[in-house]
């Protein structure tokens, strides 16, 4: 009797302990499947030809404009760098041919509405954010801002004098010197794409400049609006209309940029050391990656690729390596950049570990990014970066401010209609021999740029053992 | 909210490559300028469902069904504060380890890994203790033990999946998937397609139940790290922990969340075991789930998985008030930065009915190009950036109303110091404009409508109420008591707390060459 109730319990135990191994399988869940339609923008178009992308979403009493600039910073004449931030803060903060700066400061704020403008390499949007009860007031403010600044010497006074503040800080902040030197010896501290602001050239930026820029990029040619928010389509159609219907546009002149030249590093990594007095060295490796195409054929096996080497938060393998094995970083991965159209954009791999550390660090980074290009990657890797791609795209459509914003930049860069539809086709054709190509095309460790900020005196080896080094005093 | 962002913060780093001509120094203080968002009481009342667990596992849900996603945060009302002094650290380096899997998830063979992780403990701890000896250690027994430690290291990570955990979440589409710890609480957030809630609710409970500690003493080099890169390399890092130091001697506010040096070399898995056991009770725990989610269905799902989780009663964390602070403290750090100042004000605690008076005067200061500060330091070219923040660096307990500016050459820190301070006496010698109110409270209103348009955001909201105020509820109390906020107790309450005895003022200063 008392055996048998052993026994008894014993299958208990046995089947519970079953039961519970059965719960805790992650790999044993079954999921229903999402059925989600992201809502279709509506593309429409302005008397004056402005084309405007909309949706209506009335789940929030909210509206938001954006205004895409076709044009960005790479329009900067280069003694002027930094001259389009001013620009944009002119705008916003310098008043119009109607409207003082304090007017348009108080009337934004007693609506708790706000106008922002910023400007990339390539290009440049302009947002307003209203209550939707505050639409009508706030697209008066936004449309005469867009069309008619004057920006007022005393505000364009604080944007300078901002701008200038950012310079003077510019080396505390070890990646902020990284991704100064980093881009300017890839493309040459006189070119569009390498160039940083100076304070003689912040302060040499006059109301002549501004105008002048404002005028190059603010007109209906090189607009392009996208709506979204609690408002009907006619009702937003009308008053866009009203606002900006009857701006036309202004002849210009655009400069011609430079072609691309590549430098060269002979066949040797080159090390550009930059000395600062600190416990923790930031180290950051790389090359020219991709000049961005709607079509490129390198585009989805990178995306894969740049998944599995660093840019997936805790399951890359330089995260892996660096960090979780060893403990030689807390931050560390890699980025590689597919948003350049005009000139290739840059990739690179990074890592912040103590003094002595470094060489060892950055020959361990080397290490796994030549593994990347010698051997095919695993299929269970292959599935992880995949999987986490595909399943994770749903969040590209979960505002309709995000879709919308998304649908104008697509169209803008020329993409196919069905893109977004067939994106995670394309991740899911991904091969590993194809993920090897690019790996051995991009990951050119022979020309590597490796960038190391530190003080050299407590590393590990010199920073000569990693290629030719050429030392940087940050100004 | 001195919030330590874990794990992906080189990501956001990638995000500034392209924005390089980004307005660093007003990011800096973004930290400081926290505004609660929540308004629309009934409204909230009705959209927020409010549920426990038997076990006492408190359950937050919301629904919002625009696109077929949900933001799933798991609160344990327990953070540095409640660190003793031998034990500094460790809510933090906890928060790092419960990523290393569980007796399931992230090893090969968890019966044959037990053995040597017990063993790994044991000469880690001896170790450290050795190394605490300083100049009177052993050192061949130290070359022993990190020799042995190394070996144990060795056969671990061998039977370990390395980012095993992490990738069941990645493969399913997880977005932010992380986790922070602050003076009053720590948080785990993922968001996630919202078919896969049974996946977090699974992973989640398993953690909480099952957890392994493993490659303890790696992940500790990682945390150094960390410091060396939030610290160390940062001006604005070294002047905030010692502006805190100054401010808050003897109280758990004043010490590091992530702690110094020593003391994260002094944390041991039997520490980081002892504050779960202690802190991450069901009783300390809230479950927030924001998005598409189905608030009978899924709540039956965190009963199942969570609802076995046992726990004694949530500790009482006593922390002894500061002493009222008879004359003012300044202090200077000497750096290779450019100049700023920060100022603090001892006040109350969050639930102190002069908080609400205490939030309306760090609208009216900073909100906006508006605002006081903005209007007579920024415009009239003695600061660049300025701000004004109530809550610093916790709510829970008694905490700071802090100043910041960045002068604006040939203007010095003093300059913007007493600008700063003219500001002060004007609210307290003058009633506020009604529209200087209103101005406040309609952003408020604007502020909490978009908060709704994002589940991560709500989630967030919700988290810091629970967190610091003990509820989502406050939340309600407090637009009420805003819109209640007259002239005479912003006046009144910055008489009482305004006070040159009453504050703390650091300055950053360039080092001159030596």
């Amino acid at each position: 009797m008392r055996k048998k109730t052993l026994i008894k319990l014993y299958i208990l135990i046995f089947i519970f302990t079953q039961l519970s191994v059965f719960a805790i399988e992650p790999e044993k869940l079954t999921f229903r499947e999402i059925q989600f339609n992201p809502p279709e923008v509506e593309r429409a178009q302005l008397s004056n030809g402005i084309t405007v992308y909309l949706l209506e979403d009335h789940e929030l009493p909210l509206f938001t404009m954006n205004v895409l600039v076709k044009r960005g910073t790479l329009y900067e004449p280069l003694q002027k760098a930094g001259l389009f931030s001013i620009l944009a803060d002119g705008m916003r903060t310098g008043g119009t041919t109607t409207k003082s700066p304090d007017y348009i400061d108080d009337e934004l704020e007693s609506m708790a509405a706000s106008i922002n403008i910023d400007f990339n390499d390539e290009y440049g949007l302009a947002t307003l954010e209203t209550l939707s009860e505050d639409m009508s007031k706030g697209l008066e403010i936004f449309a005469d801002i867009l069309m008619h600044p004057v920006f007022k010497e005393d505000r364009i006074d604080i944007s300078r004098a901002r701008e200038i503040e950012t310079i003077r800080r510019r080396n505390e902040d070890p990646f902020d010197i990284a991704f100064r030197y980093f881009p300017a010896y890839m493309y040459g501290k006189n070119q569009p794409m390498g160039s940083y602001p100076e304070i003689s050239g912040i302060q040499s930026i006059s109301r002549q400049n501004l105008l002048h820029s404002h005028r190059l990029l603010f007109q209906p040619d090189n607009l392009v609006f996208a709506v979204t928010g609690d408002f009907k389509r006619n009702k937003i159609i009308q008053e866009l209309n009203t606002f900006f219907g009857n701006w036309q546009n202004n002849e210009v002149e655009l400069p011609t940029l430079p072609t691309f030249r590549p430098v060269q590093t002979g066949g040797k990594p080159a090390v550009l050391y930059i000395p600062k007095n600190m416990n923790q060295s930031t180290i950051l490796m790389g090359y020219y990656g991709m000049k961005r195409t709607p079509d490129h054929p390198d585009y989805f096996p990178l995306r894969v690729m740049r998944e599995i080497l660093g840019e997936s938060s805790f399951t890359s393998r330089l995260y892996r390596e660096v960090r979780e094995k060893r403990g030689l970083a807390y931050s560390v991965g890699s980025y590689f950049d597919t948003s350049h159209y005009v000139y290739p954009g840059l990739w690179f791999s990074y890592a912040q570990t103590r003094s002595e550390k470094t060489v060892e660090t950055a020959k361990l980074m080397l290490q796994v990014m030549d593994e990347m290009r010698k051997n095919k990657i695993s299929g269970e890797e292959l599935d992880l970066a995949k999987n986490s791609i595909v399943n994770s795209f749903v969040f590209a459509f979960s505002s309709s401010t995000q879709i919308t914003l998304q649908k104008m930049l697509l169209d803008f860069r020329g993409f196919r209609a069905d893109y977004l539809k067939t994106y995670t086709q394309h991740i899911r054709s991904v091969t590993p021999e194809q993920v090897l190509a690019v790996a051995q095309k991009y990951l050119d460790l022979e020309n590597i740029v490796i960038v190391i900020i530190g003080n050299e005196k407590y590393f590990d080896h010199p920073a000569s053992a990693l290629g030719t080094i050429t030392t940087i005093t940050p100004d | 909210m001195a919030v330590f962002r874990c794990k992906i913060y080189g990501q956001h780093r990638c995000k500034d490559f392209y924005v390089r001509r980004s307005y660093k120094i007003l990011t800096a203080f973004l930290f400081l300028l926290f505004i609660p968002v929540f308004t629309y009481a009934q409204n909230l009342e009705d959209r927020i469902i409010e549920r426990r667990l038997d076990n006492g596992i408190k359950v937050l849900m919301m629904e919002r069904h625009n696109a077929p996603v949900v933001a799933l945060y798991i609160l344990f009302k327990a953070g540095s504060a409640d660190e003793t002094t031998d034990t500094i650290g460790t809510a933090h380096m906890l928060e790092h380890m419960l990523f290393k899997g569980t007796d399931t998830i992230g090893t090969r063979d968890y019966n044959q890994e037990r053995p040597i992780l017990e063993e790994i403990d044991k000469t880690g701890e001896a170790l450290d203790r050795e190394r605490a000896k300083g100049d009177s250690a052993n050192q061949t027994r130290i070359k022993d033990l990190e020799e042995k430690l190394k070996r144990l290291q060795a056969e671990e990570s061998a039977l370990v999946i390395h980012g095993q955990y992490e990738s069941y979440y990645m493969k399913n589409g997880a977005r932010g998937f992380n986790a922070s710890t602050a003076k009053d609480y720590t948080l785990y957030t993922v968001e996630l397609p919202s078919n896969k809630i049974e996946l977090w609710a699974l992973l989640e409970s398993d953690r909480l139940k099952n957890f392994v500690l493993r490659e303890f003493y790696t992940e500790r080099k990682a945390v150094l790290e960390e410091r060396r890169m939030r610290v160390d390399t940062d001006p604005f890092g070294k002047l905030r922990e010692q502006f805190l130091l100054a401010a808050f001697d003897h109280h758990p506010y004043g010490i590091p969340t992530i702690g110094f040096p020593e003391d994260i070399r002094r944390i041991s898995v039997k520490k980081a075991r002892n504050f779960f056991k202690t802190h991450y009770t069901p009783d300390n725990c809230v479950i927030i789930m924001v998005g598409d989610i189905d608030t009978t269905e899924d709540f039956l799902l965190v009963k199942k998985y969570f609802g076995d989780i046992s726990g004694g009663p949530a500790p009482v964390t006593e922390i002894t008030p500061l002493p009222p602070q008879k004359e003012e403290q300044r202090i200077t750090v000497e750096l290779d930065a450019e100049p700023m100042v920060l100022i603090g004000f001892h006040k109350p605690a969050v639930q102190n009915p002069d908080n609400y008076a205490l939030d309306m005067i760090s609208g009216i200061l900073s909100s906006g190009r508006t605002s006081r500060l903005y209007n007579n330091l920024v415009q009239t070219g003695i600061a660049v950036s300025v701000s004004a923040s109530n809550g610093f660096p916790g709510e829970k307990y008694d905490n700071l109303f802090v100043l910041s500016a960045i002068p604006r050459p040939p203007h010095t820190v003093e300059d913007a110091e007493q600008a700063l301070y003219r500001e002060l006496d004007r609210l307290k010698k003058n009633p506020v404009e009604p529209e200087e109110f209103e101005r406040v409270l309609k952003q408020i209103d604007a502020q909490y409508i978009r908060s709704l348009a994002s589940n991560s955001g709500m989630a967030r909201q919700i988290a810091y109420f629970e967190g610091t105020a003990g509820s989502w509820k406050y939340a309600i109390t407090w637009k009420q008591k805003m819109h209640s906020v007259t002239p005479q107790d912003i006046m009144r309450v910055a008489q009482k707390y305004f006070s040159k005895n009453n504050r703390t003022v650091s300055s950053l200063v360039k080092k001159t060459a030596d």
